[in-house]
């Protein structure tokens, strides 16, 4: 929860090389860029899945719980299926379930939050009760609560639910900066000229929000991965599918930890964590990066290393 | 006062749509709760057994309006129902048994985390550019990262399991008898510390974070470095001037990560045992106890949503731009 | 997550049990009478039927959800008849015998009993339960008065059952019913709604302490059965196998019903002296056959299904080698050897031949299509198999079992539900399904399950079988207390099944049991498998539990 400054951001007028600017200021930020490299490395995985993963995900062929060794790096599972391709097919599916769900998610979040912020009135007050009401409700129970009316759901359903569940917070967020800048000469100017809400909000709004929207896709894809790892790990997920959180379900039912296969269960938590992190330094970059504040500045520790 | 309305109003409505949600999801479901329990018992009951169930279970024919204001009133004056798993405890029975580990274990943890974060936070953000500005933020979001549950595994395994540090499992143990004895308190907190130790690694890096970025945002303000100008104190300038009104942020968040934290509750405690409502409300979802889920959902979200009420309530008073604003936030 | 449910569902599966042939005498006396013993021993015994989360406060033997231990180490009925061994023990009851046609049900109460609070129990508490049962229905979840026409005390000591229609083997769920005090339970009000949280009984413990994290019971030092050996009883709550698993490594239970993955190196290696276990057979599970389905009602279609399915594979891999293929008979081996009809001793491992199953279908008329499925008339053989979701194993089961039915030109989708929606669709009058992977209960003799899985009203006849044939052997069964006779009866069933395959067995559903000898001895063994063995097991429990001993 990287809390309410971002809403602090002011979007200006100079989109374009506002833009140019901070994708710079990003590409030379260190945090930033560790975060996203190894956040391609795992997109690169997810993309190339079929051909890095050397058996077929499910296939029982091999000797059951062996430890990892040449042929299988990451072992096999109590069933003989390899673990290192189950892994990387999961880290298809986590991908896109995570990227799905950001976009989804702040697709919802962006319109419900901006139509509101620009329009204001009755139509503002009730977007902002149901966002505040998705807001305050406990997301993982509410996703428990609807699986339990779903049956065999899918990762790619599981996805789109939280999406569904969880745009809430973007739209807050996205709502205050669309307040702030509803009342700026280039929107009136757009408003007068006769442009519609959704093309006002596309054309003109967006453009003036990238960092927001970088910021929320981020937070959304970690939760999501997250989320989906948990629904899965609870069993609330059809069980044949290839996913992270499938891989833990099975680890924990075939007794992996107790049985000192570690390597069944170390591997989908260990990049849960990485990827998280890599989005989570991604974030903290952009905070820096869009609120000139944040940077540290040599005069302030010039100062505090005075004091001290 | 027209600020408290406001949210009041706003607290009515989403406790009212909370308990619609809750009524509607059930009635979407195939079968009743008889033929549910029947379907349990299969081969085992006579058919008639049906019979027994249906009323037990006082299954209802009525219209779904009145079905829908019957359950409102009994929502309201606290008939929950009775849970289908443990018939025929009631809902709050079960609620009431296990909320207090519950939100015992939650509030004690996210004092520590929030004030331990915030603390840091303000720290970290004065000492900016150093190396625990640095590596901080980073380890804790590494933290953060990892899946709660996966972690509590882990540590029960490695802690627990194999090197007998800590408990495996449940709230206190068997041989203490519950009360206000130092038997009983101590057994209590050596079994909460693994669980809290997982809560807290997985929530504090939002409050260093966001108090860090906070702080810096208000040391930037002309006030501050006015008053630092005028020589005012260090400690004076970091708590009064600077921490006060970076905290305001925070004071939101507060509210809205205690969701999020509830959610990762429900599975820690089910590594732990914990005799939360976490553990309650899977194992209610998988034996399609929907009184209970009702229940517990109700619960969570209502809990949830008082809480907001109150710190909205405290921001407020703190912060009295937003009580003016009123209406539109 | 299966393994739980199996562990919820059968824990109160025996009830459901038989008359083994007793004739109008005397029941078999308890093969284990219990032993006066007086060694009782303090060292609690740690029992955990199964990880099912946190406890609630109900001891109340009419509710299904009471917690584990009420019927059977509190409440007792008149007898219990095991249907892992066939074996009656006789509790509350003596002896019992049938006049009257096989209508009149007289029972001798045991005498000398006593409630936990010093009352005596006589022959007006089981008069008393009886009727409480009828007054009301919602308690009478064995559906008691479906068959009853009245129960009457003749003296203290003697209890009269009159039947409505003759039907012997309806009896075991009358005997097997708790019984109650009259003294306390006529003030109770309705039975269902209470939680009796202060439970008096004649079993042989009395309940302690309550936490819904763990409750323990106290040895009941005047059970008419002696003294318990054990002195405390103590049932902690755990939310996962995960956990209850490690405590069971950990030497923290003696006694387990809860399932654990790999149980030889988790479990047993830990301390190969006293870690043991026995999963002895306790259902069958089958893959169900809507016969309303066009297809499925052809007998070849049923029989290439069944000659296609690599049994010994589904129990190595998909039950972890935990069990064993079921016989062909639909009957629960080793438990029902005594009912093999020696006729079909040939017939009774179900034979694995995917070629004949390709050579039956292309007998009746059947030509793979272009996608490599049979097909007749434009029909392919192309089904749907439902399975409850998060029931790991039997989605393992079904993935085998769609490549082996592949391999022969069957086409099957596998559907995995909601249990509830599962439930439904199984149950609901009009059945919404092709195939389904479920279990039928059985009994202390065949009859149990064939009633249930067979008779056009069954219990659980989803396949919807309306066979006279069947339906007049059950019947006649059910009027004869000879056992000859019954035999008879049960061997035509036992032909049907083998012949007609109404449903397809497939391995058989093992009870889960684990123990400890380091501090008790005396459990069942896999040698001597005398009782149900399992902690969930009503009635069963509290009668393993007198026959423990403290280690020396």
């Amino acid at each position: 929860m990287i809390v309410e400054t971002q809403v602090v951001s002011v979007p200006t007028k100079k989109k374009a090389k506002r833009m140019n600017n901070t994708a710079a200021a990003f590409l030379h930020n260190p945090k930033a860029m560790t975060g996203l490299v190894i956040f391609l490395i795992f997109v690169l995985v997810a993309i190339f899945a079929p051909l890095i993963a050397p058996y077929d995900p499910q296939s029982t062929q091999f000797a059951p719980l062996q430890s990892p060794s040449a042929a299988h790096w990451f072992g096999t599972t109590n069933t003989g299926q390899d673990i290192f391709s189950q892994f990387i097919w999961g880290t298809q599916t986590s991908m896109i379930v995570g990227v799905g769900a950001a976009v989804v998610s702040t697709l919802v979040a962006f319109l419900v939050g901006v139509y509101g912020g620009l329009r204001g009135g009755v139509a503002d007050s009730i977007l902002n009760s149901l966002s505040n009401i998705f807001l305050v409700m406990p997301g993982l129970a509410l996703l428990i609560l609807i699986e339990s009316y779903i049956k065999n759901t899918t990762p790619l359903l599981n996805g789109l639910i939280i999406a569904l569940t969880g745009w809430a917070w973007g739209a807050r967020v996205f709502r205050s900066a669309a307040m702030s800048i509803a009342n700026r000469d280039f929107i009136v100017a757009a408003r007068l000229s006769g442009a519609g809400s959704l093309r006002i909000m596309f054309a003109e709004i967006l453009p003036n929000m990238t960092s927001l929207i970088a910021s929320n896709l981020i937070y959304a894809c970690l939760g999501a991965i997250m989320a989906e790892a948990g629904l899965a790990y609870l069993g609330f997920e059809n069980v044949a599918s290839n996913s992270w959180g499938t891989i833990l379900f099975w680890a924990q039912n075939g007794g992996a930890m107790m049985g000192g296969a570690w390597w069944w269960f170390v591997p989908p938590g260990v990049a849960i964590a990485i990827v998280g992190t890599s989005l989570a330094l991604m974030n903290y970059a952009i905070d820096q990066i869009t609120n000139p504040r944040l940077r540290v500045q040599k005069r302030k520790k010039a100062r505090v290393a005075g004091r001290a | 006062m027209r600020y408290f309305l406001n949210r009041l109003g706003f607290l009515i409505v989403s406790i009212w749509a909370a308990l619609t949600l809750n009524f509607i999801l059930p009635r979407l479901m195939p079968g009743n709760p008889a033929e549910i329990m029947l379907a349990k018992f299969q081969g085992r009951m006579p058919p008639q057994a049906l019979h027994a169930f249906e009323l037990q279970f006082g299954f209802s024919n009525k219209p779904m309006i009145t079905q829908y204001f019957n359950y409102l009133g009994s929502m309201l004056t606290g008939h929950w129902g009775l849970s289908y798993t443990y018939y025929p405890t009631s809902v709050q029975t079960i609620i009431s048994g296990s909320l207090p580990w519950t939100l015992g274990l939650l509030g004690i943890v996210w004092v520590i985390a929030v004030t331990f974060g915030t603390f840091t936070g303000i720290f970290i953000a004065w000492r900016r550019g150093g190396f625990l500005d640095s590596v901080t933020p980073i380890i804790t979001m590494f933290f953060q990262s990892i899946p709660q549950f996966w972690l509590a595994l882990v540590l029960v395994y490695s802690l627990s399991f194999s090197m007998n540090l800590f408990p495996m499992a449940h709230g206190y143990g068997n041989s203490v008898t519950m009360g206000w004895n130092f038997p009983f308190v101590s057994s209590v907190v050596y079994h909460a510390i693994l669980p809290a130790v997982v809560i807290f690694l997985g929530s504090v890096s939002g409050w260093i974070v966001g108090m860090r970025n906070n702080m810096m945002m208000t040391l930037g303000e002309d006030y501050i470095v006015f008053a630092e100008a005028k020589g005012v104190p260090t400690r004076r300038l970091i708590f009064n001037y600077a921490a006060r009104n970076a905290m305001l942020p925070q004071i939101t968040s507060i509210a809205i990560a205690l969701s999020t934290i509830i959610g990762g509750q429900i599975l820690i405690e089910q590594v732990f045992s914990y005799p939360g409502i976490g553990f309650q409300l899977t194992s209610a979802v998988s034996g399609e106890d929907y009184p209970l889920i009702q229940g517990m959902f109700l619960i969570i979200a209502v809990t949830t949503l008082l809480i907001n009420f109150v710190v909205d309530m405290i921001y407020g008073r703190l912060d009295p731009r937003v009580r003016r604003r009123g209406a539109t936030s | 997550m299966k393994k739980n449910k199996v562990g919820a569902f059968a824990l109160t599966a025996a009830a459901a049990l038989t008359l083994a042939g007793c004739s109008t005498s005397t029941s078999a006396a308890s093969p284990v009478s219990h032993a006066k013993r007086s060694v009782q021993s303090s060292t609690p015994l740690e029992v955990v039927p199964s990880p099912n989360g946190n406890f609630q406060d109900n001891f109340n033997p009419f509710s299904a959800n009471a917690n584990y231990g009420t019927q059977g180490i509190i409440y007792q009925p008149l007898f219990y008849f095991d249907n892992v061994s066939g074996h009656t023990f006789p509790l509350l009851g003596t002896t019992y015998s049938w006049s009257n046609g096989n209508k009149t049900l007289t029972v001798n109460i045991r005498k000398g009993v006593k409630w936990s609070d010093g009352k005596a129990f006589t022959a007006n508490d089981v008069v008393f339960t009886f009727n409480m049962l009828k007054h009301y229905p919602a308690a009478d979840t064995n559906g008691d008065w479906t068959m009853l026409a009245s129960v009457k005390a003749d003296g203290l000591y003697k209890v009269v059952f009159q039947f409505k229609s003759t039907n012997v083997p309806f009896a075991t769920y009358i005997l097997g019913s708790a019984i109650v005090p009259q003294h306390i339970w006529s003030k109770m009000g309705d039975p269902t709604k209470v939680a009796n949280t202060n439970p008096v009984g004649t079993g042989p413990y009395t309940l302690e302490s309550f936490s819904t994290q763990d409750y323990k019971y106290l040895a009941n030092n005047h059970y008419w059965g002696g003294i318990p050996p054990v002195k405390t009883v103590d049932f902690p709550a755990y939310s996962g196998n995960d956990s209850a698993d490690m405590a069971l490594a950990k030497g923290n239970i003696d006694w387990s019903g809860s399932f654990i993955p790999n149980v030889q190196s988790l479990f047993v290696n830990h301390d190969t002296q006293h870690n043991h276990y026995f999963f002895p057979p306790g259902n069958i599970v089958m893959m169900y056959t809507n016969l309303k389905d066009p297809l499925l009602s052809q007998l070849p279609v049923r029989q290439a299904m069944s000659l296609a399915i690599n049994r010994a594979q589904l129990a190595q891999e998909g039950e972890y080698g935990y069990t064993k293929a079921a016989d062909a008979l639909g009957l629960v081996l080793p438990n029902n050897a005594a009912w093999i009809d020696p006729t079909l001793k040939s017939k009774l491992n179900p034979a694995y031949n995917p070629a004949k199953a390709i050579q039956i279908l292309e007998k009746a008329g059947y030509k793979k299509n272009a996608q490599g499925i049979f097909a007749k008339n434009g029909k392919a053989l192309s089904f749907t198999l439902q399975v409850p979701a998060g029931w790991t194993d039997w989605d393992t089961d079904c993935q085998l079992i769609t490549n082996d039915l592949q391999k022969v030109g069957i086409h099957v989708t596998v559907n995995e539900e909601q249990t509830g929606a599962y439930n439904n669709n199984l149950s609901q009058p009009k059945k919404d399904y092709q195939l389904a992977l479920s279990w039928t209960n059985p009994g202390p003799t065949p009859y149990f399950l064939y009633e249930n899985l067979l008779a056009s009203k069954g219990n659980y006849n989803v396949e919807q079988l309306n066979s006279p044939a069947v339906n007049a052997a059950l019947q006649s069964y059910s009027k004869t207390t000879n056992l000859a006779q019954q035999k008879q009866a049960i061997y035509k069933v036992e032909n049907y099944m083998a012949t007609q395959l109404p449903s397809i067995p497939l391995f058989y559903g093992p009870i889960w049991y684990e123990y400890r000898t380091t501090n008790y001895t005396g459990f069942p063994t896999q040698a001597n498998p005398w009782i149900n063995p399992a902690p969930w097991t009503n009635f069963a429990q509290g009668i393993v539990l007198m026959h423990l001993h403290p280690a020396k």
